[in-house]
């Protein structure tokens, strides 16, 4: 087991978002949390990353206790967030926040070599290094973000709404990378709002809904869910 | 501020200014000799203070800009009563005068206001008003035989009767600040301001006239500070720049909302009571260090006791 | 007014100018990346210029020279302004630090007007009257240095933030905190990367003071506002803005001061800063503001 949360209760802006939270993600494998706008993924991930402080409860990380840790320090672990709306240095060039994103001492050692690899994984980047990143297309700025996130070598990538504004074909091309770095042996954690997409690449995942965690199992378990394809997939279908 | 309830039905803060009121009213009746009385003048500096603080905390704790040229609408209102009781049109204690000297004070501030406050940069508007003090200062010195240059200007001294006219007009002013802080906090208005500080973005979504009321706010509490300035000419007899534009009429209010808690109502008096407390302290025994002293507090307070001394909690 | 004066004049302020500039831009960075105006930033100047004057005075140490002592000691006085009085309230919003900058300005300036008297002090050195003359214009030595210093200092600052892993972690943080944490930046190590900028910035500036004119313990409050009026005439966002805000500033004293007089061209200086704020208040170099 890689990550492992419990009891987590989580205030956000004055008001309780997370109700004893908890899940388990093993090595290797895609974890999807999926809910609705508002149901606290993203709360989740920004205490995983360090950004929240939780009330009670606990996340372990391959043994450390990671809850309560300052951003910096969970960085340094190997834990990555590629946040909601890529949270880019929109004005700062391509090949800058790349840099950037091996600035933990971890992985500064490495970071001609993690540079070259991320250009590797995504050719698509290479031309643009000297562009400036607000100027990059959503799909080209997603990318980037996952980039920048690899670059940190992480041991547990977290990707808010990767799919979130960009349009269908390159939504298709942003899971196919999320398979491939799958492939690659990089654990990821994927909050979502596209179910379909999400519960499809899975392993195993949980569905969230105003606070609480109320479903948990494997991904083809949870894309077959008759309740599931009720609440969330109605109109797709 | 959340008012506690006093007796079930009156909120706090109006019990305690009635309370002060009363008190205030009844003790100069009960010392001996006025003129020489230590206790009436301390009083009379509190109140000067109070006035001075609430005309701070108006604009800064509900509206939250932080206004640095207090000492700009100190002086003028004090210029203001010099000038026109030399020209012969004014005159001790002339209503008139004083009016006059807190509308020039607030007309001031509308004027200043409106540029500073119209973009949403408080920090333009802090260092705006500070130098508004300091180009008053030599504007005023250049003023030649109108403003008496940089020696100012003298007032005849001999229209002075006693001491409690001062300690009566002041205790006025304070009530009458502390009153319109918290009438204004209470009011429709009053909540608009207070959305204006803690959303301006919300609250313009809303659709509240964000600049009317910073400017307002801004206004009033100039108005006050004019009269503070006022007064304190009536006392010296005498106004100079240095004196009466120094920037220490802003570091005042600050250091003193600062002790007491910003955004509350009763904090101002708070805060000048201890501060004055512990202005009478280090004169005795630290004369120099006084006005290292105000700076230093602002920083220790709001580093340790962020919240004042009463450690009120701005509701967010 | 002839040619050569209107020349002259514009000279002396673009030549001086630069050190408002200086002084603008260590407020940017200061602001980029903690969103308060640093209202000591004059009271600090100040401070460095005693600083080069005492050295000056005491142990005779040529004011240029004194930059490698200065420099080194603002960027250590930096760190430690920020660890000892910024870093607590920092997340407290832009409220607690604003009324920190201002208590430490008056404190400072107190001080400095006790321990050292309000008298205005001047270095006198041999070649405080040296000029240099070109194309009929005289260009005084110890403005041309200041600005030969600004100049270096702008250049090294810009360097570093565009060249140096730190230096693009402060670019970054100011640009997005969340992000930059998120890779790993911590707030306080850049914040107080950014103080120290700014207080190695107002030291040169300090030694620009002193070299040029007399000042004295009040001068703080009003390089404060220079500094300021510098920064919102060239743009919150870019260095090469405060500079050049700095610059014009320089040049409309400049003219002030000798169409009226000194004390009314830092009154025109401010009446330009409250055009400026109603009219363009995104800085008259910027184009565009599609940032803060």
């Amino acid at each position: 087991m890689l990550l492992d949360v419990s009891g987590l209760n989580v205030f956000y802006g004055g008001a309780q978002a997370l109700y004893d939270v908890g899940f388990q993600i093993y090595r290797g494998e895609v974890f999807s949390i999926i809910g609705s706008n508002g149901a606290g993924k993203t709360t989740i991930l920004k205490t995983l990353a360090g950004l929240i402080r939780p009330l009670s409860g606990q996340a372990v990380f391959d043994g450390a206790r990671i809850d309560g840790k300052n951003p910096a320090g969970i960085v340094d672990l190997g834990i990555s967030l590629v946040p909601e709306g890529r949270g880019l240095f929109a004005g700062m060039t391509v090949k800058e926040n790349l840099k950037l994103g091996a600035f933990p001492k971890r992985a500064r050692a490495m970071a001609s070599e993690s540079l070259a690899g991320v250009f590797d994984l995504f050719p698509k980047l290479t031309p643009l290094q000297n562009q400036i990143a607000g100027k990059l297309s959503g799909g080209e700025q997603q990318m980037l973000a996952i980039a920048r996130s690899l670059m940190s070598r992480p041991r547990l990538l977290m990707l808010d709404e990767p799919s979130l504004g960009l349009a269908p074909l390159v939504v298709k091309t942003m899971f196919e990378i999320i398979a491939h770095l799958k492939s690659q042996g990089v654990t990821i954690l994927l909050v979502e709002q596209n179910i379909h997409q999400a519960l499809k690449i899975a392993d195993r995942g949980c569905v969230i809904k105003t606070g609480r965690i109320t479903m948990t199992g494997k991904g083809s378990d949870l894309l077959t869910d008759p309740e599931i394809q009720k609440a969330y997939m109605g109109s797709l279908q | 501020m959340t008012p506690g309830k006093f007796a079930g039905k009156i909120p706090l803060p109006l019990a305690i200014i009635v309370a002060f009121a009363a008190v205030g009213c009844i003790l100069p009746r009960l010392v001996q000799d006025t003129e020489s009385s230590y206790l009436i003048y301390v009083l009379f500096q509190i109140f000067l203070f109070i006035t001075l603080a609430q005309g701070w905390n108006l604009v800064a704790g509900y509206t939250g800009q932080i206004s640095l040229g207090q000492h700009a609408f100190f002086g003028s209102g004090a210029y203001v009563t010099a000038m026109f009781w030399n020209s012969g049109l004014g005159g001790y204690f002339d209503p008139f005068t004083i009016l006059l000297s807190g509308f020039a004070a607030t007309l001031l501030a509308i004027l200043i206001g409106i540029p500073l406050l119209s973009r949403l940069r408080g920090d333009y508007f802090a260092l705006g008003t500070l130098g508004l003090g300091e180009i008053l200062r030599v504007i005023v010195i250049q003023g030649g035989a109108i403003t008496g240059g940089s020696s100012g200007l003298i007032l005849p001294s001999s229209a002075y009767t006693s001491i409690t006219i001062y300690y009566y007009y002041s205790l006025a002013l304070a009530l009458f600040a502390t009153l319109t802080v918290y009438l204004i906090t209470k009011s429709r208005r009053g909540l608009a301001l207070v959305a204006v500080r803690d959303c301006e973005i919300a609250a313009a979504a809303s659709g509240i006239h964000i600049l009317k009321y910073k400017v307002v706010a801004f206004a009033i509490g100039a108005f006050f500070t004019g009269l503070c300035g006022s007064l304190q000419a009536y006392y010296l007899f005498q106004v100079s720049a240095p004196n009466f534009f120094s920037l220490n009429w802003t570091l005042y209010p600050v250091i003193i909302c600062v002790l007491g808690g910003v955004g509350t109502v009763i904090g101002p008096i708070v805060g000048a009571f201890v501060l004055t407390a512990l202005f009478e302290v280090s004169k005795e025994w630290l004369p120099m260090i006084h006005p290292i002293l105000s700076g230093v507090l602002v920083v220790v307070v709001i580093i340790f006791l962020p919240g004042g001394i009463l450690r009120t909690k701005l509701q967010r | 007014m002839t040619v050569d004066t209107l020349l002259q004049l514009l000279i002396n302020g673009i030549l001086f100018g630069t050190m408002y500039g200086i002084a603008a831009i260590g407020l940017s960075v200061i602001f980029g990346i903690m969103h308060i105006i640093f209202l000591a930033q004059g009271t600090m100047i100040v401070l460095a210029a005693y600083c080069c004057y005492w050295l000056f005075k005491l142990y005779g140490m040529n004011p240029y020279l004194s930059a490698f002592v200065i420099v080194p000691a603002f960027l250590v006085l930096g760190q430690v302004l920020y660890h000892g009085l910024f870093r607590r309230v920092s997340v407290s919003g832009r409220f607690p630090s604003l009324l920190i900058a201002f208590g430490l300005m008056s404190l400072l300036e107190n001080l400095m007007s006790v321990l050292w008297t309000p008298n205005p002090r001047a270095i006198d050195a041999v070649y405080s009257s040296y000029g240099i003359t070109l194309l009929n214009l005289n260009i005084s030595f110890t403005r041309l240095m200041a600005f030969i210093m600004a100049i270096v200092a702008a250049g090294a600052v810009t360097l570093f933030l565009k060249k140096t892993l730190l230096g693009m972690a402060v670019r970054a943080a100011s640009e997005n905190m969340e992000s930059a944490m998120l890779v790993g930046i911590t707030p306080h190590r850049v914040n107080s990367v950014a103080f120290a900028i700014g207080m190695a910035l107002a030291g040169l500036a300090g030694i620009a003071v002193a070299t040029v004119y007399p000042f004295d313990p009040g001068f703080g409050f009003i390089f404060s506002l220079k500094a300021m009026i510098a920064l919102a005439l060239g743009g919150m966002g870019s260095l090469i803005g405060a500079l050049a805000g700095g610059i014009l500033l320089g040049a409309i004293e400049s003219f002030s001061s000798y169409i009226f007089s000194g004390a009314w061209a830092d009154a025109i200086g401010y009446a330009v800063f409250l055009l400026v704020l109603m009219f363009k208040p995104e800085g008259l170099f910027v184009s565009s503001s599609n940032k803060d």
